[in-house]
């Protein structure tokens, strides 16, 4: 298919503290080609967040480390670059959404302005030629560009995503991050805002990982699918892969805890049991304990990822010696 | 924004009553006789009996409580001073200015130090550097400020010559004071601006900066600051009055002429009048420069404005919903 753009191998982000540390992010491997939308899914503390933040380079400074790994962008190890390239990468080649738009604006410093920053870090240009451009996001978003003067505060949620989004999108970026780009939202502005990321994705061909735990946006925006948890990639493929043929017991559990239009059910399925404590993960498969179709080996050792046919990949000891 | 200044004028009425009121019960329940004190030793009785008839003094607390209010209200008249015979308001306003000035100069010296010193220990937290700065602090703090004052004295005037000793007929008497007040408020922001900037450096719209590329030199100067700067310029407000207070005494120590000094004196001469006087037009200065100063916070944190003209709205808002 077309060129690789991130490549990211193996890896492995602990937090830690004096008391503690936090297995958050174990062993993560994937890779994205131009243009393509990949959703990241799975529960809250699945690693979701980290592993985007990891891209970004953004992991809080002292307390998250990067054990191992490596995160390549178009070739090159990001984990490597020094502070002064990594910051050359964000905002203009890597951007992200956060999940809160409520919180993710400065709230003293006019709207348009914080677009127009941006711009002027990553474009050599004056500042009338930065503000004529945030004018042209904010347009873009469907806000009138005569709000630029106007402060967070006086917009709603839904505006302030779509203020987020065009800071994210205002030097045209080859990667968008959108971390639960939509979880603060109502369903009405969800849809709004997945539409306008698709139509800029058509647009200006970025490539996006989506951050969720809602299965219906991932099918109806994305064309791979990853599904996390507690730090690892149980399961990869495209999204075809993943909701007409899903093999991890999770993922199928997952499927099972859906509610139905047409069925009527007294009770949906409920996962049994708790997500491990990443502060003391078993030695062997995570989701062993909660498995409905748990084995002796399960319990023996850690399962290895097993590549299924095409690009779906499964990590689960009920497919091992099936390749 | 007109009719929140004048909502906030209004209130000025029952805050001058609450403070003239509490200084005449203070005074009527104070020993001494001003009389006595004025009319001489050597006077006899009827004689000091004709000079409380003078003053007023003879009739009942709520009659001179009353009349005092009324000739204020009227004339702008805050009583005549025992001593000099001359109108309160004539005497203190002239060592307002020289108040004014130190008290100004304090907060500024004193906020633009621990400002920075908060910002220092807030980037470098858990550091050697955050250590020192606090425990600098807590020392200025936990002195009084008179010794510090004291200190002050054996440093830049007996020791270096450098400073004035007392008075303030040059600028350069100007520099102690302001510089001693100013030293023991410094804690106080330098503990304000270090949680508050630590906490904004942890806020959304800081990782949302950094996501964009910016350096972290202009996250702290264009983002981090100016969103920190809000307690700390609230808590300005409140310093003021802790600064005219400390230099009530601090103005008797450097031997300056302003309105602490001049009420300290009152309250040795049984000067109740100026005593009165005094205090009630610093109150009145407390209070306008809280307005100027929760005026002022529109200017750093634009969600104030909406609330302040919001709140005057509301009625007509609701109409046009």
């Amino acid at each position: 298919m077309s060129e690789k753009l991130l490549d990211v191998k193996n890896l492995v982000v602990h937090y830690e503290t004096d008391e503690e540390v936090v297995e958050a992010v174990n062993g993560v491997s994937f890779s994205l080609n131009k243009g393509e939308i990949m959703g990241l899914v799975g529960e809250t503390g699945a690693g979701k967040t980290t592993t985007a933040l990891a891209i970004m380079g953004l992991l809080p400074d002292r307390v998250a480390n990067v054990i191992e790994g490596s995160i390549e962008w178009e070739g090159e190890d990001m984990l490597k670059m020094s502070k002064a390239q990594m910051r050359q990468v964000r905002g203009k080649k890597i951007s992200m959404i956060f999940q809160d738009p409520m919180t993710a604006l400065n709230p003293t410093i006019p709207v348009g302005e914080q677009i127009a920053e941006v711009v002027m870090l990553h474009e050599k240009c004056s500042r009338v030629e930065a503000m004529k451009r945030a004018q042209d996001m904010l347009a873009m978003v469907g806000i009138v560009p005569e709000r630029y003067k106007e402060y967070p505060h006086q917009f709603s949620g839904g505006m302030k995503q779509r203020i987020v989004i065009a800071i994210a999108l205002a030097c045209e970026p080859d990667l968008l991050i959108a971390d639960e780009p939509t979880t603060a939202l109502d369903v009405t502005i969800q849809a709004q805002i997945l539409d306008m990321m698709r139509n800029l994705q058509k647009q200006q061909g970025t490539s996006i990982i989506l951050i969720t735990h809602d299965l219906g946006v991932v099918a109806e925006m994305c064309d791979h699918c990853a599904v996390m948890y507690a730090g690892e990639i149980v399961e990869h493929g495209t999204v075809e892969d993943i909701f007409d043929n899903p093999k991890h017991p999770y993922t199928k559990a997952l499927y099972e805890s859906i509610p139905s239009l047409d069925k009527k059910v007294d009770r949906l399925h409920v996962i049994q049991g708790m997500v491990s404590d990443p502060t003391c993960l078993p030695t062997y498969c995570s989701f062993a304990d909660r498995c409905e179709e748990c084995t002796e080996a399960c319990k023996q050792g850690d399962p290895t990822t097993v590549h299924l046919e095409g690009e779906h990949t499964v990590k689960c000891f009920k497919y091992c010696g099936k390749e | 924004m007109a009719k929140y200044i004048l909502r906030r004028l209004v209130l000025l009425i029952p805050i001058l009553l609450g403070v003239s009121a509490i200084l005449f019960t203070l005074k009527t329940l104070t020993p001494g006789d001003p009389a006595r004190l004025l009319a001489g030793n050597n006077a006899t009785e009827e004689q000091v009996n004709a000079k409380r008839e003078e003053l007023g003094l003879n009739d009942p607390v709520l009659v001179q409580y009353g009349r005092y209010i009324f000739n204020f209200v009227t004339k702008g008249d805050l009583g005549t001073s025992y001593r000099s015979g001359k109108p309160i308001v004539q005497e203190v306003l002239p060592r307002l200015s020289t108040s004014i000035k130190i008290t100004f100069g304090a907060v500024i010296f004193g906020a633009c130090i621990g400002v920075l010193l908060g910002i220092i220990s807030a980037l470098k937290k858990y550091t050697w550097a955050d250590s020192l700065v606090l425990v600098l602090s807590m020392v200025f703090q936990s002195v009084p400020e008179f010794v510090i004052g004291l200190l002050l004295i054996l440093l830049f005037a007996v020791s270096w010559h450098i400073l004035p000793a007392n008075g303030i007929e040059t600028w350069k008497g100007y520099i102690m004071p302001m510089m001693c007040i100013g030293l023991s408020s410094i804690a106080n922001y330098t503990r304000i601006t270090r949680s508050s900037m630590l906490e904004v450096l942890s806020e959304d719209y800081i990782r949302t900066a950094r996501a964009k590329g910016q350096t972290e030199r202009n996250i702290t100067k264009k983002h981090a600051l100016r969103n920190a700067i809000i307690p700390v310029a609230q808590s300005i407000g409140n310093q003021i009055g802790t600064a005219i207070g400390g230099g009530m005494v601090l103005e008797t120590v450097f031997g300056v002429p302003g309105v602490g000094k001049y009420i300290v004196d009152a309250i040795s001469n049984r000067n109740y009048p100026a005593v009165i006087g005094g205090a009630l037009i610093i109150a009145i200065m407390l209070t306008l420069i809280n307005l100027l100063v929760d005026i002022s916070f529109v200017l750093i944190d634009p969600r104030l404005k909406t609330t302040i003209i919001s709140s005057n709205k509301s009625a007509p808002k609701k109409k046009a919903a």
